[in-house]
């Protein structure tokens, strides 16, 4: 759709709907209340009167004056005197104003071309750009036109085309379309589009004109928020290379940050040369390092040797075949033995298969032995588990010949060792094997006598929640589900109990007693009709609902586990319990009230994945009636497209309260905005901390 | 054409052709841009752009009632008079509206005598306009419509909607057959004690302003209508008129319309007839003047002092 130099507006179908809807959402925006009905009647009106003025042109295409075209729109959606001047205005804007856009990047391609002594469909060879850019106001000139696309390289005939004045009609056309009123502006915002779509290899061919592109578009502040991860790995290295250590450093620093956002994009990525930009720049912290070896377990060869320290540290919060990979790298290189006693406390036991064969010289014979047995042990449970999972005799046999040996070692420790002379490293190994014992039970099917055994160990806490989660998951007769769920149940009602506590220790408000109103009308009715004891009605008072929000994300296990139970806790005062990551699921009461479906939840709930705060605050305003809603997140919206602080303009309009819980690590900006808006937000230091003000609203509401 | 012979049966129509066919007086309809624009010209003497007919005819076409809004004396009411006419090649009925006008002053009432009698029938049942405009697919102009209640306007609406009148005493539905009928509503926002038109109304129509036509239309619009009169105003005097007509517009409460230029002009040349003149002089002019020109006593000074200085004797 566009101005033509005789003032016609010249259209097809396709594109008025556009512009009409485009018009009709702007002159909104300026108070005129336009229905769906307007702008249907608009087009309808201007297709007949272009039919019945004869402005139709071939190929289903419109041509229309200007004039008219206005009287006619102004006809259906400019209803009153005062919204004539608004729609002239906007109006005028939308057309006019694109048309001298149009007019003036025309003019500055052509000034261009005229710089670098160029015309619409010459070619030049390659060698003769390269003096031509030798000169840097050239250059810019060049570099902006093939940025915009007006020149392109044909790499097989070693020339540059410059494109025939018809086909710089679209290129004209996507500047119109955004805005861009600026040449250079629209060539960087092209060229990252261009980026976008193209091919690796392409990046490579050129990459010097890429990373002179994308400064420039770093410089000029665009958002490469689409960018694909893999580019941006590319061109940081590429920037690397050619000594471009800030655009490096910042690319490097949004890969960084997407991982934390996302750590399964690490898939996507090649590790060694992740690694490489992020160990140049200093970014890799454990968080990171822990993301890369979840999804990469094989990048710790390139971690081993410097990151030996962070390695130790995130053992804990990786995955248990990454955590195997590591272990059996880190037991490779000398270790002391505070280091040992580290690392088998925190692995997870059934990584301990992976010790088999250590040999350490700075751990006596029965600390060797004890661990021998215990990664036996994690050895036939794995072949066990396989075993029933996939009822294949061969592991049952091979399970039994490790389980053997377990209890031959085992033998062998007892005989040699006596008990009481048990050193720090074998209480905890021995712990880990009575872990995995447990596991081991799990796996044959009536078993569970381990179970109150782990129980004690553990306390009713959540470390022993996650545990039974795993003897869960590891379980595969439904038997010893059944009871793992159960003995998961009592350690849930124990968690429910110290919420309950929690709360006198919680400070409370002292508030008066308010009487409720008495309601007169009905009361004086009383009085007239039974002349005896009249009956005072006062007014009830209404129930508020709490809608609890929360954000099962990755980065939000913690404290989404402890709202879950004390949501189940408090279930009188809260109406609805919503999940949420990138989708909302709503949890049913009857989960909350009963213990083992509640244990069954949290055990097969998935955190991780994107998040979608807008959608969550969407559902939210979507319930009827008062209610006061709470959300437990760290307020970072990760799936595009959506806009959170609209949803929770409704959700604060349409709430009597809206609090929002968040950890130390939250988005402040959003907070601050959610501020304004009237919401509550506080920011938790701490689980415990965290755990007191949630069962203090829940209380108090 | 059909006739009231061809309704034995049915009472209502029967009763609508007996009463209002001759006066809608049918005619083979026109249904281009350029002949309604030529016919305007030629029969009512109007000059209209072609731009405002294709609109109004769009609107048409795709069921949409037409709004024409703008100052008094610029010729919404004849000009929606015309199309609608030459439309649905029948005489369009007219709707002068009040804040009284209700359903039973435009769909039909019943006789209170014969209701008594007969009860709610159709042979007590009295057909009005609009319900006479329906059934013989003709056009209605409902003026002012910003004069009428809110009801009576949302109930125009639903009729226009749906092309058809809903009569529930007599269990019957009337619905249009023909595309001829239209509904065309004029209003003047400017105008006092009237009220505001609904979002909901305003939604519904095609909204066309009318404005004072450029000078060379308006003497052209003069000359049209003098017909053969026109040979008694000398150009210079013309001229003189639409100066003055121009100014008043921009100084006067009541700013004339291109029906007062039209008016005076002629009250002008009647008055050179009565005198015996071969062309109208200053003195005619100045004498229609007033009476014309002044129609609220604030104006008094304005339009004597206006007149004053282009026609002063």
């Amino acid at each position: 759709m566009r101005l033509t130099a005789k003032n016609e507006i010249l259209f097809k179908e396709e594109e008025l709907v556009n512009f009409l809807i485009k018009l009709c959402k702007e002159l909104r925006n300026k108070g005129m209340p336009l229905s769906i009905s307007e702008v249907e009647n608009a087009m309808k009106i201007l297709k007949t009167y272009c039919s019945l003025t004869g402005y139709i042109k071939e190929k289903e295409q419109y041509m229309v004056p200007f004039n008219d075209f206005k009287e006619v729109l102004k006809a259906v959606l400019a209803k009153r005197v005062n919204y004539e001047s608004v729609f002239e205005e906007v109006l005028n804007n939308f057309v006019l104003k694109k048309a001298s856009l149009r007019y003036k990047i025309v003019r500055d391609i052509e000034f261009n071309l005229k710089e670098l002594r160029l015309h619409y469909g010459d070619r030049i060879p390659v060698a003769k750009v390269k003096v031509l850019v030798k000169n840097p106001s050239k250059k810019q000139a060049f570099y902006t036109l093939w940025k915009l696309g007006v020149i392109k390289k044909d790499s097989r005939k070693g020339v540059f085309e410059i494109a025939r004045k018809e086909k710089i009609n679209s290129i004209v056309s996507k500047c119109v379309e955004h805005n861009l009123k600026d040449l250079n502006k629209a060539a960087n915002y092209i060229m990252l589009k261009n980026i976008q779509k193209c091919s690796l290899r392409r990046i490579k061919d050129e990459k010097d004109f890429y990373l002179d592109s994308i400064e420039d578009i770093i410089r000029n502040k665009l958002s490469i928020e689409d960018l694909p991860n893999t580019k941006i790995l590319e061109l940081s290295l590429y920037a690397f290379e050619k000594k471009r250590r800030n655009v490096s450093k910042f690319l490097a620093k949004i890969l960084a940050h997407r991982i934390l956002k996302a750590p399964s994009e690490v898939k996507t990525l090649d590790s060694s040369k992740l690694i490489k930009v992020l160990k140049e720049h200093d970014l890799l912290d454990s968080q990171i390092i822990a993301s890369i070896l979840n999804y990469n377990p094989k990048a710790v060869n390139e971690l081993i040797k410097d990151y030996r320290n962070t390695l130790l540290e995130t053992l804990s919060s990786i995955r248990l075949e990454s955590q195997r990979l590591v272990i059996s790298k880190l037991f490779k290189s000398p270790l002391s033995k505070n280091e040992i006693h580290k690392i088998i406390s925190t692995a997870n036991p059934r990584a301990l298969s992976s010790l088999e064969k250590i040999k350490y010289n700075n751990l006596n014979a029965s600390e060797q032995i004890l661990i021998k047995a215990a990664s036996k042990l994690a050895k036939a449970f794995e072949y066990y588990r396989k075993a029933f999972l996939e009822n294949n005799k061969g592991y049952y046999d091979m399970a039994n010949s490790v389980l053997e040996e377990y209890h031959n070692l085992m033998k062998q420790y007892s005989s040699t060792i006596p008990v009481h002379k048990m050193s720090e490293l074998e209480k905890i190994v021995t712990e880990k094997i009575d872990v995995l014992n447990a596991l081991l039970a799990s796996v044959s099917s009536g078993m569970s006598s381990n179970l109150p055994y782990i129980l004690k160990i553990y306390g009713a806490g959540f470390q022993t929640l996650h545990l039974l989660k795993e003897v869960y998951e590891a379980a595969v007769d439904d038997e010893v589900k059944k009871n793992i769920l159960h003995a998961a149940s009592m350690v849930v009602q124990r968690l429910k109990t110290k919420y309950r506590s929690c709360i006198t220790t919680a400070k409370r408000k002292k508030t008066k007693r308010k009487t409720a109103n008495m309601v007169i009308r009905d009361s004086i009715y009383n009085v007239l009709r039974f002349e005896e004891k009249p009956i005072v009605y006062q007014e009830r008072k209404k129930e508020v609902k709490v809608i609890l929000l929360v954000d099962v994300s990755g980065s939000m296990r913690e404290f989404a586990e402890h709202a879950i139970l004390i949501a189940s806790t408090f279930t009188k005062s809260i109406s609805d319990l919503i999940v949420f990551r990138e989708y909302v699921v709503k949890v049913p009461n009857r989960i909350l009230k009963n213990p083992i479906l509640l244990v069954e939840f949290l055990f097969n709930l998935k955190f991780g994945g994107w998040t979608n705060i807008a959608l969550a605050l969407s559902e939210a305003s979507r319930r009827k009636g008062r209610k006061v809603v709470v959300m437990i997140s760290d307020l970072k919206q990760t799936v595009k497209g959506y806009n959170p602080l609209d949803e929770a303009k409704y959700a604060v309009k349409g709430s009597i309260e809206f609090i929002v819980l968040t950890p130390p690590l939250h988005d402040e900006a959003f907070a601050n905005e959610l501020k304004t808006l009237g919401a509550k937000v506080y920011a938790v230091n701490n689980v415990e901390d965290f755990v007191r003000k949630l069962a203090y609203i829940f209380r108090s509401s | 054409m059909k006739t009231s012979e061809g309704f034995k049966e049915n009472v209502v129509e029967k009763k609508v052709y007996e009463t209002y066919l001759s006066i809608v007086e049918p005619f083979k309809p026109i249904r281009s841009v350029r002949g309604i624009v030529n016919r305007l010209r030629e029969d009512f003497k109007l000059i209209v752009s072609e731009k405002l007919v294709a609109l109004v005819v769009s609107a048409f076409l795709i069921g949409r009632p037409v709004l024409f809004e703008g100052p008094p004396g610029t010729g919404k009411t004849e000009v929606g008079y015309g199309i609608l006419t030459l439309w649905a090649g029948k005489k369009a009925f007219i709707l002068p509206c009040s804040e009284n006008y209700d359903e039973y002053r435009v769909i039909g009432d019943f006789h209170p005598l014969m209701a008594m009698k007969m009860g709610f029938t159709e042979e007590s049942f009295v057909p009005r306009p609009l319900l006479a405009a329906l059934v013989l697919d003709s056009g209605v102009l409902v003026d002012e419509i910003r004069r009428s209640s809110e009801e009576f306007q949302n109930m125009l609406l639903d009729i226009v909607d749906k092309r058809r009148i809903v009569i529930p005493e007599l269990k019957r539905v009337f619905k249009a057959k023909g595309e001829g009928f239209q509904v065309i509503f004029t209003s003047n926002p400017e105008d006092i004690a009237q009220g505001e038109l609904s979002d909901a109304f305003l939604r519904r129509v095609v909204r066309i302003k009318f404005t004072y036509p450029p000078e060379e239309v308006e003497k052209e619009i003069v000359k049209l209508r003098l017909g053969e009169d026109y040979r008694l105003v000398s150009e210079d005097n013309i001229a003189k008129v639409l100066a003055v007509i121009n100014e008043l517009r921009s100084k006067a409460l009541h700013k004339p319309g291109p029906a007062d230029t039209v008016a005076w002009t002629q009250m002008a040349a009647g008055l050179a007839k009565l005198r015996g003149k071969r062309k109208a002089d200053i003195r005619d002019f100045y004498d229609a003047a007033f009476s014309v020109l002044l129609k609220r006593s604030e104006d008094e000074d304005v339009v004597s002092m206006v007149v004053e200085k282009y026609f002063k004797r």
